[in-house]
């Protein structure tokens, strides 16, 4: 083993403080350039961290953590609860809407709404209310069957032919 | 004195002719409501007998409203013709030829334009209606009319002198309500 191995062993030792160098090994490091240059490394190195801990508050650190973890707790109970109510609100809807719906299923579903006929007669026109009145009493009568069998669908007579041209009569 | 006679006469006749005009008025009033009532239920019984969509109805209601309107202006028309032909073919009255001529044309013509249009409206509602259902409006319509025909003819006989002259009295009021 030469004197720069030997040198560059016992750096991690001294530098820790748990040694010292000998007399002739620091007459070696004072003339080898490549053991100084190692022995400046491992020395920053070890300095390396120094005074991080001199700069920290135990206690403050300690309310620090304390606070945020209280905090954690906070937010977590927080949202533990705008779970809880949204699930709660959730609900109530869903039991809302199959309350509704449970209402809703037996009427029967709207109908649109029924267009009302207008049908003009001018041929009434002509007509005194006596005669209204008995033209009125008739359409209480049965008009016309339910099929093509009815006489006035099937088969008008003369009758029924000629009432167009009837209704000029005034 | 004969102013005072005058003026007499005037104040009796005044209240009479008042209720005369009431009696018109009540009369045309009538005779409207019971024309609105035959429509509705015209219309009614039709759409339910030939089961219309509402798709239907709303376009028979446009058909009847134009067909209505022009069979109306036909009526009219014929209402006047027949007023001038009765002026002119009155008992003792000699009767221009020509006029007459005339008017006689223009009833006939008048005959063909309702048949025409009757035809043009059976063609409009075979767009959308079944031949059955058509087949039923028309047979409901003509049945309507034949009822028409029927109560017009009740008034006519001659076997019931008092009910021609309570047509008349009743046409009378119907004309001073419509003047």
């Amino acid at each position: 083993m030469s004197e720069c191995e030997w040198l560059s062993d016992r750096m991690p030792a001294v530098a820790l403080g748990s040694s010292d160098w000998t007399g002739e090994e620091a007459a070696h490091l004072d003339g080898c350039l490549s053991c100084q240059a190692e022995w400046n490394l491992i020395r920053l190195s070890s300095r390396l961290g120094e005074g991080v801990g001199a700069e920290l508050d135990p206690g403050a650190m300690t309310r620090a953590v304390l606070d945020r973890l209280g905090q954690s707790r906070e937010e977590a109970r927080l949202r533990r609860n705008a779970w809880g109510f949204a699930a709660l609100a959730g609900t109530a809807a869903a039991a809302m809407v199959w309350a509704a719906q449970t209402v809703v299923t037996p009427v029967a579903p709207a109908k649109a709404p029924l267009v009302a006929l207008q049908i003009q007669l001018p041929e009434l026109d002509n007509l005194v209310p006596s005669e209204l009145d008995a033209v009125l009493q008739t359409m209480d009568e049965p008009y016309v069957g339910g099929s093509v069998n009815d006489p006035a669908v099937a088969s008008p007579d003369d009758e029924d032919l000629e009432s167009g041209f009837d209704t000029w009569e005034g | 004195m004969r102013t005072y006679a005058l003026l007499s006469l005037a104040l009796v006749l005044a209240p009479l002719h008042s209720a005369a005009a009431q009696r018109a008025d009540s009369a045309g009033a009538r005779a409207d409501s019971l024309r609105q009532h035959i429509e509705e239920r015209f219309a009614s019984r039709v759409q339910q007998q030939l089961g219309l969509t509402n798709d239907q109805t709303a376009k028979l209601r446009v058909t009847s409203q134009r067909f209505g309107t022009r069979r109306r202006d036909l009526y009219t028309r014929y209402r006047q013709l027949r007023e001038a032909l009765g002026v002119q073919l009155r008992p003792g009255v000699a009767a221009n030829q020509d006029s007459v001529g005339k008017l006689t044309d223009a009833m006939i013509e008048l005959r063909v334009a309702s048949a025409q249009a009757t035809r043009d409206e059976m063609r409009e509602v075979a767009k959308y209606l079944t031949p059955v259902q058509r087949a039923r409006f028309f047979a409901m319509r003509e049945r309507l009319h034949h009822h028409m025909k029927e109560a017009r003819e009740h008034r006519g006989m001659g076997d019931d002198r008092g009910g021609r002259e309570r047509w008349k009295a009743e046409k009378h009021e119907m004309d001073d309500a419509h003047e």
